[in-house]
């Protein structure tokens, strides 16, 4: 995918702060563990960067920081080309996963070090320190050394020892998956707030937030590059990444629970255009058998149909609309909304209920469903590439 | 290092212990017949070999009918047999049979400490044919206090330096034997002086005296108390004269010192001959021109032999018998053995009984020898599995006659040792006991001005002084004192 | 539930691990704690009896301190003290920080396989024989024949007679004990250094922190507890020395008592005609005892400090 305009809603034209382009890494022993990245982050902007695990993002951040050398390639930071910089001397700042505080420092020592390295005069040092351990409220842990904080208080100064620096660059390596569940939403939550803050502050810090959850992703991310393979799958802000995937694997891989996603067939009737899934035949709207047409898969007729669980619902009582029929197999209440799980034709499909419209469903019940057609994608059978999306 | 050795030794010994419950049980039958034979654990001295358990079956045929006896040789290694049997002793292991001397088993520390048994009474009563083999002055020299520990073997009685010499060098550079004094002491040392000035400067890569660390202790007119250990306390030869003196302190004794230095620094000795011990590199290369060694009748024609070059030797005095030369080779009965009486007969025939005392150095005739006359074999191939070493073994003169040995070996040994005078103090033996921590002082002292001395790499007028001062600081004082206290006694004991 | 089924139970939920310890548990009893009866000997005068190790050590007669009285008989106990705790002194301190640093450059290196060769080299020398270094030193320091010498010799000075030479073999002996040891040590440090988390220095290093300050901050910090345990081990044998080092490296030369004397090797020395066992016992009851006062001396002075790196 090429990447997106620098167009972020609501702002002036701003500088890419982070730029890669054509970025390639191979390891000694003969992997290729990126292949030709392209991707720009702009001034201010909380770019995450989520894939399953071995999508190769880490590496990614990796060689934004430094701490991997580029094969091929080039990463530009503010004006200048990093690639033979020293970490450094990057103006970036990068958060661990295992916060990789320094064990016989206090919490103070630990985020003074890097200034304390640069030379800086001790008041400046000081000032820098009290002002992030204001922000991150950890002023009472200031004494204190790794070993007596807990797993927050720790990230939280792994995080001050970032911000001290101020860079232009901040890069986060799954900082939040060594956190319990409950610990791990407040922080998401705290990130984002740090983040607003300090460019209400004046710094116009970028963020690279590397993650394999895209729960953490869309609450998170101003804009998401979901990465596959050592490959950029799509780049674009949530809701553009939830309501427009690009191909089946981003369609996939964003939202919870997942798209129901099936082998499904194409005929063309006249102008219309009918998917075949799960033994049914639904006519396309209009405006998406346009573009489906438009996009004729080369390889025949053999397609995937995506539908996410929203856009299905139980039918009412009037039954003219494309339906699916099928046994229910499970029934799961969070209170406000239930996810119902059926099988037609052998594909498992997962509707999400509003909590009340569950009703009385039981696990063994025949539940009649409602699709919004015109809500689903088509995806092509060989690329996965969405073939029903309106050309931007 | 030693906390190790103390661990290993008392593991030893609860295994030991262990077996011991299991097995202490009386047995019902009679021992000592030869339908139930007593089994003679006997640990010797030597490389283990082959053939050990064949030669043992054979002779076990004999002497369960003889003696009503079995053997069970168990071998050590040189290096290893002084620290190995200390184990064994010390775990009190049910052993019967030991080697001992004076240089590995020690044999009157031991003795002293209660490790043997008595054998005066069994020598009597069973050991009637070793009275009549050895030499009088073995058992004489070997008593404890009038108790004898150990049966000596009999063998070259006393101790004779001799100074060996590279034959084919010596008339190479135009000398001959009689070029040297012998039976000079400190002159005979000094005649060589010209010999190894001619080999200094005709073969600059040679050393002429080719001596080492490992130090010559056996030098003038004087026996030790302590026997050749290098430690302080001598009392002249045959004087009548019992006064203990530091030999140190000797003119005649520092003579030697003067000697080995003026050697020393003409480039006679090897300047690291301090440092290495017993160099056998240098000698079997040829490029030597003498040394010094203990003799024995024919010793020339062994040494040639061993070292493959024709060596000739001279005496630098006659020949002495000391405590230390009866106790040279010895069998002791550990205090642990359930039938001594039974391990003095064995001891009596291996003294007294050619075919056992054969058997047990030479093997099984048509296995490992072959005889060609009376008393002179030949050996088989199979001698490679069974090479023992002979002198460990109790009475040489009842062994046969090797090839290179000639027929009159044994009489020339009795000859030797008959014209060999004893030293006044044979048979005293000192015990330690009341002055261990002066005597560790003194020995520490001694391993550090030792080895400098005998080879001539200290000097002696600076390090004579020296020694002498650090070995009184040491207590050297009361260490002569006791050894004069208790040699006076066994004078006046001995002349009741 | 009465205690006694509890401690049945729990017994056999823990079986399998009670199995485990087993093996070591008697070997700890067979051979460090059985033997210790054996203390007895040092103050008794042995004497062999009848009827095994027991009896001889119950018939011996007692002797007080007697058997110690060697250890300070001499003017040289003074001497052969000092040598011993400096030397371990020197040798802990030197032994650490090369071990250290030897394990921190292995670390560093990229090529795992050169690095295994190096690892390899370092480690070789440790398992050579003291006889075996003693002699390969003699090739070195040798008057006539020795490598040092024939050097000196090229630039036309006067040969030296090492082994008569006791101010130099301090450092003789402190360097051939690093060069024995340092490799051997040294891997004990490396395994730790490979256990801790990359990301330690990757943080560091984008903290600024050049491989010299990765070192102090990030790498001695993690093996800061590790070395506190090799040093307390080392401080328990302050008062024995490595015997082969001592005796079979200055090939015994009486010379170089005065710098190469410690108590191993006077024990050693000086009972070679006695072989008492009683004082040998002694001596090795003087050397643990000390030991063990020591150690318990340094572990209180580091609780004192840092309560969670003390050894107990």
């Amino acid at each position: 995918m090429a990447p997106e305009g620098l167009f972020l809603p609501g702002e002036e034209v701003i500088m890419a702060s982070v730029k890669v382009e054509k970025l390639e890494k191979v390891y000694p022993n003969g992997f290729k563990a990126l292949h030709g990245i392209d991707l720009q982050i702009a001034d201010g902007e909380f770019m995450v960067v989520v894939g399953p695990s071995g999508c190769a993002k880490s590496t990614l951040l990796r060689l934004i920081a430094g701490l991997e050398e580029v094969t091929s390639g080039t990463i530009t930071i503010g004006d200048r080309v990093v690639n033979d910089l020293d970490p450094k001397d990057r103006r970036i700042a990068m958060v661990f996963q295992n916060y990789a505080l320094y064990p016989h420092m206090t919490a103070y020592e630990n985020m003074a070090f890097a200034l304390k390295l640069a030379k800086l005069p001790r008041a400046e040092i000081d000032a820098r320190v009290r002002e992030a351990a204001a922000k991150l409220e950890i002023e009472g842990l200031l004494d204190r050394k790794p070993k007596d904080m807990s797993g927050g208080q720790r990230q939280r100064v792994a995080v001050g020892r970032a911000i001290v620096r101020k860079p232009d660059v901040f890069l986060f390596d799954e900082p939040l998956s060594n956190l319990d569940a409950k610990l791990r939403v407040s922080m998401r939550a705290r990130l984002v707030q740090l983040h607003r803050e300090l460019k209400a502050g004046g710094q116009r810090a970028a963020m690279v937030y590397v993650t394999h959850d895209q729960v953490e992703a869309m609450t998170m991310g101003d804009r998401i590059t979901v990465m596959k393979d050592g490959r950029i799958m799509q780049t674009d802000t949530p809701m553009a990444l939830y309501e427009r995937p690009a191909n089946k694997f981003v369609a996939g891989f964003i939202g919870s629970p997942a798209m129901n996603i099936h082998r499904a067939g194409l005929k063309r009737i006249g102008d219309q255009v009918v998917v075949a899934v799960s033994g049914q035949e639904w006519a396309l709207a209009p405006a998406q058998a346009a573009r489906v047409l438009a996009s004729w898969p080369a390889d025949g007729e053999e397609v995937w149909f995506g539908i996410r669980p929203d856009s299905i619902d139980l039918a009412g009582p009037g039954g003219e609309q494309a339906g699916l029929c099928g046994e229910i197999s499970l029934v799961e209440r969070t209170g406000g909304e239930a996810y119902c799980y059926f099988r037609v034709n052998g594909d498992e499909y997962v509707a999400r209920l509003e909590g009340s419209r569950a009703g009385q469903l039981q696990p063994g019940d025949v539940g009649q469903f409602r699709v919004k057609v015109d809500e689903g994608h088509v995806f092509s059978g060989a690329g996965g590439t969405n073939i029903s999306l309106p050309a931007v | 290092m030693r906390a190790a050795g103390l661990a290993r030794m008392l593991a030893v010994l609860l295994v030991g212990a262990g077996l011991l419950l299991a097995g202490g049980c009386q047995p019902a039958v009679e021992e000592g017949t030869p339908d139930n034979p007593y089994r003679i654990v006997w640990y010797t001295i030597g490389t283990p070999q082959k053939d050990l358990k064949l030669v043992e079956a054979r002779l076990n045929e004999y002497l369960r009918e003889k003696i009503g006896a079995e053997l069970d040789i168990r071998m050590i290694d040189w290096a290893n047999y002084r620290e190995k049997m200390n184990v064994v002793l010390i775990s009190g292991e049910n052993y019967d049979l030991c080697f001992t001397a004076s240089w590995s088993n020690p044999y009157e520390q031991n003795a002293m400490r209660g490790a043997f048994y008595p054998l005066n009474d069994l020598l009597d009563r069973y050991g009637q044919g070793i009275k009549e083999a050895l030499d009088p002055r073995f058992i004489e020299g070997a008593k404890i206090n009038g108790q004898l520990y150990a049966i000596p073997a009999n063998k070259e009685i006393g101790q004779q330096v001799v100074y060996r010499i590279n034959y084919d060098l010596m008339t190479k550079l135009g000398f001959s034997l009689s070029d040297f004094r012998p039976l000079a002491g400190p002159d005979s040392l000094r005649s060589l002086a010209p010999y190894f000035q001619k080999i200094r400067e005709q073969y600059p890569g040679y050393t002429p005296y080719a001596i080492f660390g490992n130090m010559n202790y056996l030098m003038g007119d004087m026996d030790f108390i302590l026997a050749n250990s290098g430690l302080p306390g001598a009392v002249r030869i045959e004087q009548g004269n019992y006064k203990v003196f530091n030999q140190y302190e000797d003119r005649e004794f520092q003579e030697y010192f003067r000697l080995y230095r003026e050697f020393y620094e003409k480039g006679y000795i090897a300047p690291d001959a301090a440092q290495i011990r017993d160099d056998q590199s240098i000698i079997v290369s040829g490029r030597w021109g003498a040394d010094y060694a203990g003799y024995q009748p024919y010793a020339d024609n062994i040494w040639s032999a061993a070292m493959n070059m024709k060596i000739v030797s001279f005496p630098e005095f006659r020949p002495i018998v000391t405590k230390n030369s009866v106790m040279g080779s010895m069998m002791a009965i550990s205090i642990n053995s359930r039938r001594p009486d039974i391990v003095m007969k064995f001891l009596n025939l291996l003294n007294t009984d050619p075919y056992v005392r054969n058997t047990i150095q030479y093997g099984i005739e048509g296995i490992h020898y072959q005889k060609i006359a009376a008393n002179r074999i030949e050996f088989l191939p199979g001698h490679a599995n069974y090479e023992m070493p002979g002198f460990s073994l109790g009475n040489l003169f009842i062994t046969y006659l090797v090839p290179g040995d000639p027929d009159d070996k044994w009489e020339r040994f009795r000859e030797w040792n008959d014209s060999a005078v004893s030293s006044q103090i044979l048979g005293f033996h000192f015990d330690h006991t009341p002055v261990t921590a002066e005597l560790a002082a003194v020995t520490s002292v001694m391993n550090q001005y030792g080895p400098g001395l005998f080879t001539g790499q200290s000097d002696p007028g600076v390090a004579l002084p020296k020694l002498n001062q650090e070995l009184k600081k040491a207590g050297l004082d009361r260490l002569l004192a006791e050894q004069q206290r208790q040699l006076d006694e066994w004078v006046k004991n001995r002349r009741q | 539930m009465s205690v006694r089924a509890t401690g049945g139970w729990r017994l056999r939920k823990n079986t399998a691990f009670l199995l485990m310890v087993l093996p070591g548990f008697i070997w700890l009893v067979l051979l460090k704690y059985l033997p210790m009866g054996g203390i007895v000997l040092a103050f008794k005068n042995f004497h062999f009896a009848r009827g095994g190790f027991w009896q001889s050590l119950w018939e011996s007669s007692w002797c007080g301190l007697q058997n110690f009285e060697f250890l300070f008989a001499s003017q040289n106990a003074w001497i052969i003290t000092r040598n011993t705790i400096l030397y371990n002194l020197v040798f802990i301190v030197t032994g650490t920080i090369l071990a250290l640093a030897i394990a921190v450059a292995l670390s560093e290196l990229l090529n795992r396989r050169l690095a295994k060769l190096y690892q390899t080299c370092l480690f070789f020398p440790y398992f050579l024989s003291w006889v075996v270094v003693g002699y390969l030193l003699l090739g070195f320091l040798s008057f006539d024949k020795g490598a040092v010498n024939g050097m000196l010799g090229q630039f036309g000075w006067q040969p030296v007679q090492w082994y008569d030479q006791p101010g130099v073999w301090p450092y003789i002996l402190s360097f051939i004990n690093l060069w024995k040891n340092a490799g051997y040590n040294a891997v004990i440090y490396l395994a730790a250094i490979m256990g801790i988390d990359r990301q330690y220095y990757e943080a560091a290093e984008i903290d600024g922190a050049g491989k010299w300050q990765q070192t102090i901050y990030v790498t001695l910090p993690h093996l800061y507890k590790l070395i506190i345990v090799m040093v307390l081990l080392a401080v328990g044998r302050i008062f024995s020395a490595d015997f082969g080092l001592f005796y079979q490296v200055p090939l015994n030369s009486g010379a170089l008592y005065p710098t190469t004397d410690v108590i191993d090797t006077y024990v050693f020395r000086s009972l070679m005609y006695t072989g008492d066992i009683g004082m040998t016992t002694a001596a090795g009851l003087y050397q643990s005892v000390v030991g063990f006062i020591l150690i318990m001396l340094v572990n209180k002075v580091i609780k004192k400090y840092d309560r969670e790196s003390a050894m107990f």
